[in-house]
């Protein structure tokens, strides 16, 4: 067969990458069947990718426990600290790379210089002092505890900067002559200039806090405030894996079909934006 | 005229020369409140006898950094050595696995998209989501690894609740779970490599090995140094998975540097011997920051 022969490279390829890919998602697969299974069903042997009887009753039972955090509420808590996080770090980074991108004023050098070394620290030198203070300033358990902190992020900064001094001054220098504020050609010219690097860290910034883990770990200790990544840890304690997997599995499902329909949504964005980070920008 | 340079000063519009703080202050407080002064208090913390539940804060110079490194548990140094483990295991998987991926989706010509979307697709879980679905696929009655193992006549095993096995299971799920970002990086890199050199290289008799070795590698090589960093730096601060699917255990033979710190500072609030802990991870961590660093500053020049 001529065809097969010819194409034999791309033919073995092609099974090749379908095994792996579908290696790839059975976990997640496996985890959507045991979540609609009823608890009793979920040891049997062998295991059933389809389930007998398939029922909501697992994602009833943790959208409104009452044994921990609620998965409506873990939703409500990262909801709300995701998306102000996102537009307050637009809105605080922006205004500073263009103040370091554009203006000139005495220690704008010095400054950009100490923002981007502080780049070298890792996240955990800060986390005993900031936590201290938050402690202190009894900002524990509160929705500015995750917030806040999160702000002071160097990389944005640094990203932005970056982005917009590759983009043209024309149209800046066109817009000052004409007698255009600062700030109007910062909002009306800068801004949408640097679009696809704004997207790509509102992207970067939502899905880091959506799913970051540890700082919430420290600072959200009760019940009510615990985000979506600490609630779920404390379902492992919460329920018993011998008789209620279908429950833990089910608030897993539930806290990974958003994101996952997003990404599949915005899979062009998210895709380009991750290829923008890798040493492009 | 001195006076008049000053004056401008006090102008209260764009003219004056620090009008650019303006937009920077905001941000400014921030950095210096979350990172610049925690920094310093973090090197000062590390020096005293800090509990939040003891007595209060006293002065101890380089004790806490002494004790980690000699107390007779050797917890802190176990920690390292199984942190060096878990990135002796991850680090080429990651950097050369996903090569491998890449390589082969940029090659094959039919559902790419597909492709992309499988191997990207866990990165979107958040971590607690993925260790229970691994645990639960781990589990060592019902777990369907085991069930299928025990079809191919292998005695069932608890994956997470081995010493030898644990570790390497962590490795496997984090492979999992985070292969989509060096796949897409490494994906954008060979799609900038002109297709007419490969072409040439072929007219002139080359195979698929030599246009490998000869072009893909070399206009790859920035990349692939980025993701080498970018994993050994990651791979030294694993926390979350490790803390979810083993706790440490079995033994400690999973306990790593930061949920060792973790557990120092906020189970048992000592909040010195957490600060000098992570000066230390900080220590094993600049070396490889600072060729990242370096790699970003070239990267605006990089044009093929």
């Amino acid at each position: 067969m001529p065809w097969v022969r010819r194409n034999l490279k791309q033919i073995v390829l092609m099974v090749a990458l379908t095994i792996l890919a579908v290696f790839w998602l059975l976990p997640i697969l496996w985890a959507v069947s045991t979540s609609l299974k009823p608890n009793p069903h979920t040891y049997r042997h062998p295991p059933r990718w389809i389930p007998e009887v398939a029922t909501l009753e697992n994602f009833r039972e943790v959208f409104f426990t009452i044994r921990t955090t609620p998965i409506w509420r873990a939703y409500y808590n990262s909801l709300i600290v995701a998306i102000c996080t996102t537009f307050l770090v637009l809105v605080v980074s922006s205004l500073a790379a263009y103040a370091l991108a554009r203006l000139d004023f005495p220690g704008r050098n010095v400054v950009f210089a100490i923002i981007v070394s502080s780049l070298l620290i890792p996240g955990q030198i800060t986390l005993i002092p900031v936590f201290l203070r938050l402690h202190r300033w009894g900002w524990l358990n509160s929705y500015k505890a995750l917030i806040v902190p999160a702000l002071a992020g160097p990389f944005a900064v640094f990203l932005l900067r970056q982005f917009m001094l590759s983009v043209p001054r024309d149209l800046e220098d066109a817009a000052r002559i004409d007698g255009c504020s600062r700030f109007r050609i910062f909002y009306t010219i800068v801004l949408p200039l640097i679009k696809p690097a704004l997207t790509t860290l509102a992207i970067f910034t939502f899905f880091g806090s959506w799913n970051d883990f540890m700082w919430p770990l420290i600072v959200m200790t009760r019940r009510d405030m615990m985000t979506l990544p600490v609630a779920l840890q404390a379902y492992l304690a919460a329920f018993n894996y011998m008789i209620e997997a279908g429950y833990i599995l089910a608030a897993s499902v539930a806290a990974t079909l958003p994101p996952a329909v997003f990404f599949l949504i915005f899979r062009r964005y998210i895709i380009k934006g991750i290829a923008l980070s890798g040493l492009k920008f | 005229m001195a006076r008049s340079r000053l004056r401008k000063y006090l102008l209260l519009n764009e003219e004056n020369p620090l009008y650019g703080y303006v937009y920077l202050l905001p941000y400014l407080v921030l950095f210096v409140i979350f990172i610049a002064l925690p920094i310093l208090e973090s090197m000062q913390i590390s020096l005293y006898d800090w509990s939040l539940i003891g007595p209060p804060p006293r002065y101890i110079g380089l004790d806490n950094y002494k004790y980690i490194f000699t107390e007779p548990t050797e917890l802190f140094l176990h920690s390292l050595k199984n942190t060096a483990r878990y990135a002796i295991g991850a680090v080429p998987l990651f950097v050369f696995g996903s090569l491998f991926l890449a390589i082969a989706v940029d090659a094959v010509r039919r559902w790419k998209g597909f492709f992309q979307i499988s191997f990207v697709m866990p990165m979107v879980i958040n971590v607690s989501a993925i260790s229970i679905i691994w645990i639960w696929i781990f589990d060592p009655i019902a777990g369907l690894l085991n069930y299928y193992l025990g079809r191919i006549g292998l005695p069932p095993q608890n994956f997470l609740g081995h010493a030898e096995t644990a570790m390497q299971a962590i490795i496997a799920v984090s492979f999992w779970w985070g292969v989509g970002f060096p796949f897409l990086v490494y994906l954008s890199g060979l799609q900038d490599i002109p297709q007419t050199y490969y072409e040439a290289a072929r007219i002139d008799g080359a195979n698929a090995w030599h246009c490998f070795k000869d072009i893909t590698l070399p206009l790859l090589r920035p990349t692939l140094l980025f993701i080498s960093v970018m994993q050994i730096i990651g791979a030294f601060q694993v926390f979350g998975q490790v803390y979810i699917l083993t706790g440490g255990g079995p033994y400690d033979s999973t306990r790593v540097v930061v949920q060792h710190m973790y557990l120092t500072g906020f189970q048992y609030f000592e909040m010195g011997l957490a600060a000098s802990m992570a000066w230390v991870l900080f220590c094993i961590l600049i070396v490889f920051t600072l060729i990242q660093f370096r790699l970003f500053r070239f990267s605006e020049r990089l044009e093929y």
